[in-house]
């Protein structure tokens, strides 16, 4: 049961969800009408990746230290904060996250229901009633966190017009489009970059990168003529080029993501 | 009607200002007025490979900066009378270059010669820019080997994006020249084949030049290989590129001499 004391240890850039809270001017009287809901339901916050997004109070780093302190004496464990001056970055701070994106328009489909379900979203403006249903749908659906997202996000992807490149990409170039389908008439070189929202389709030789999903829809896959790959992409989890099986280079391929992991099979 | 060409690569080291100097000589050989233009601003080579380095009066800077007029710093060629060089500045940086000073040279050269050829430097910075920006066709300069394709490609997007010929929607005319080419490499996989390359880059093959000492002597002599030694096999490869360029239809080869064959024999059975 020994292992080799030289092995690796591996690191992945994934994307993650989490709840992100946005605090408004006030601080004083937000926090006191947070109050009055963590005493509704004491279990709003708990155990729940929390961002906190500041970016629109105009904080100096004292004021975000305080807001950081107050909140964390609430029971609220930040994981991050959101819209915060990356020079304030210290040891005895949370991580200062540097872009976020809103994960759905599903969420806001959603209000009715989670309005149901969150209960009494009296008193509150529309910023902070979004924020608490956000959180109410997190709880209704017992730690799946945006089961609805990852569900309804590919079928919205496929509805958007999708994105026909009928040219070579070249090395350096990047085709990003987050609104839907990327398909390539062409090979990608290595050095370029396909990034799309939903699947990506390639009538060529992948050579460079390819991030289908990119906005985390797990659905998402990728297509191509011929896998020469550098890294690829489903959902926020990476396969580097190493890990790609000497099997599946250089064959016409599809890749999607299975159980956390990326899965490669061939067309023919 | 004249026509600017850039011969440019992206990488380094892989043989645009051979190229340029050997396709400069070529086309005057047949008869086109030619002038080949240095853009490596701080590292002139052009007139080296030319032999004119004695000649250097006034550089392209001079004249696209107004200081000096293009017929005085223009070297007509000792060998060829109607092939004329427009050295680079050794002393200024690529930043002495504007687009307008640029634009006004190649202008006045378009009126002047049938053929103007523009050295890119390497890198795909200012100086390589401002050399490509207001060609008609680009030269692409690759060796059989995966980090020159790779640049090349990334050349190749530039291209299609930053030219002015780009920008006003047309589509720029493109060639790939394969140069270093060693086909008894290729045959043991040790480079990348013609094959390989052009599956890559996806532009026309306008010739392959096989790696040859005969460059490097020309090169040191100051004689740009076609004027050096017609009869080698680099110079063959140049002339017949240079006649695909002017629209003639030579089917492609990869030229080799009898002492390269056997050579290559010799290090066959030596390996």
């Amino acid at each position: 049961m020994t292992q080799a004391p030289c092995r690796s240890i591996r690191f992945r850039g994934r994307s993650f969800e989490a709840l992100a809270l946005e605090p408004e001017a006030p601080l004083s009287a937000w926090i006191d009408r947070l109050d009055v809901y963590l005493a509704n339901f004491p279990a709003f916050f708990s155990c729940k990746p929390i961002v906190i997004d500041v970016s629109n109070l105009e904080l100096d780093r004292p004021g975000a230290a305080e807001l950081v302190k107050n909140l964390t004496g609430r029971g609220i464990r930040i994981m991050g904060l959101a819209g915060a001056d990356p020079a304030w970055s210290s040891e005895d701070f949370p991580p200062i996250l540097p872009r976020g994106r809103a994960t759905a328009t599903a969420n806001r489909t959603n209000v009715d229901s989670a309005t149901d379900a969150g209960g009494a979203a009296n008193g509150l403006n529309a910023n902070e009633q979004a924020a608490f249903l956000e959180i109410a749908e997190a709880l209704a659906t017992e730690g799946r966190l945006t089961p609805v997202a990852a569900s309804e996000s590919p079928m919205r992807a496929s509805l958007a017009a999708p994105l026909v490149v009928n040219a070579p990409v070249r090395s350096g170039q990047t085709i990003q489009y987050l609104e839907g389908d990327v398909t390539i008439v062409g090979s990608v070189a290595s050095g370029a970059d396909v990034i799309a929202g939903g699947s990506i389709h390639i009538y060529g030789a992948l050579r460079g990168r390819a991030f289908a999903g990119a906005e985390g829809a797990a659905q998402a896959r990728i297509f191509c003529r011929r896998l020469e790959a550098e890294l690829l992409a489903v959902g926020g989890v990476y396969l580097t080029a190493d890990e790609i099986g000497t099997s599946v280079r250089g064959q016409a391929v599809q890749a999607w993501l299975e159980q956390d992991s990326i899965r490669i099979a061939r067309l023919d | 009607m004249s026509k600017i060409i850039v011969v440019t690569s992206g990488k380094g080291g892989v043989g645009k200002t051979t190229s340029t100097a050997a396709l400069g000589a070529a086309l005057a050989l047949e008869g086109h007025k030619v002038a080949v233009v240095d853009f490596d601003v701080g590292l002139r080579n052009l007139d080296l490979i030319m032999g004119a380095e004695r000649r250097v009066v006034f550089d392209l800077i001079n004249v696209a900066q107004g200081d000096a007029k293009l017929n005085q710093a223009l070297i007509r060629d000792k060998r060829l009378p109607n092939l004329s060089l427009l050295p680079a500045s050794q002393t200024r940086d690529k930043d002495a270059l504007t687009e307008e000073g640029v634009e006004r040279v190649i202008d006045e050269l378009r009126s002047r010669f049938d053929w103007v050829i523009c050295d890119s430097p390497a890198g795909i910075e200012r100086g390589a820019t401002l050399a490509m920006r207001f060609a008609d066709a680009a030269v692409v300069v690759a060796n059989p080997e995966v980090s020159s394709v790779r640049d090349s490609d990334r050349i190749i997007g530039l291209l299609d994006a930053k030219t002015c010929h780009a920008e006003k929607g047309g589509r720029m005319e493109k060639h790939l020249l394969l140069t270093r080419y060693d086909p008894g490499r290729v045959a043991r996989g040790e480079m990348l084949s013609v094959e390989d390359v052009l599956e890559i880059l996806s532009i026309p093959l306008l010739g392959i030049v096989p790696d040859n000492e005969e460059v490097l002597r020309a090169s040191n002599l100051g004689s740009p290989i076609v004027l050096h030694n017609a009869a080698s096999a680099p110079a063959r490869a140049y002339t017949e590129a240079a006649q695909r360029l002017c629209g003639a239809n030579v089917p492609m080869s990869v030229p080799s001499d009898q002492r390269s064959l056997f050579r290559k024999l010799f290090g066959r059975r030596a390996a």
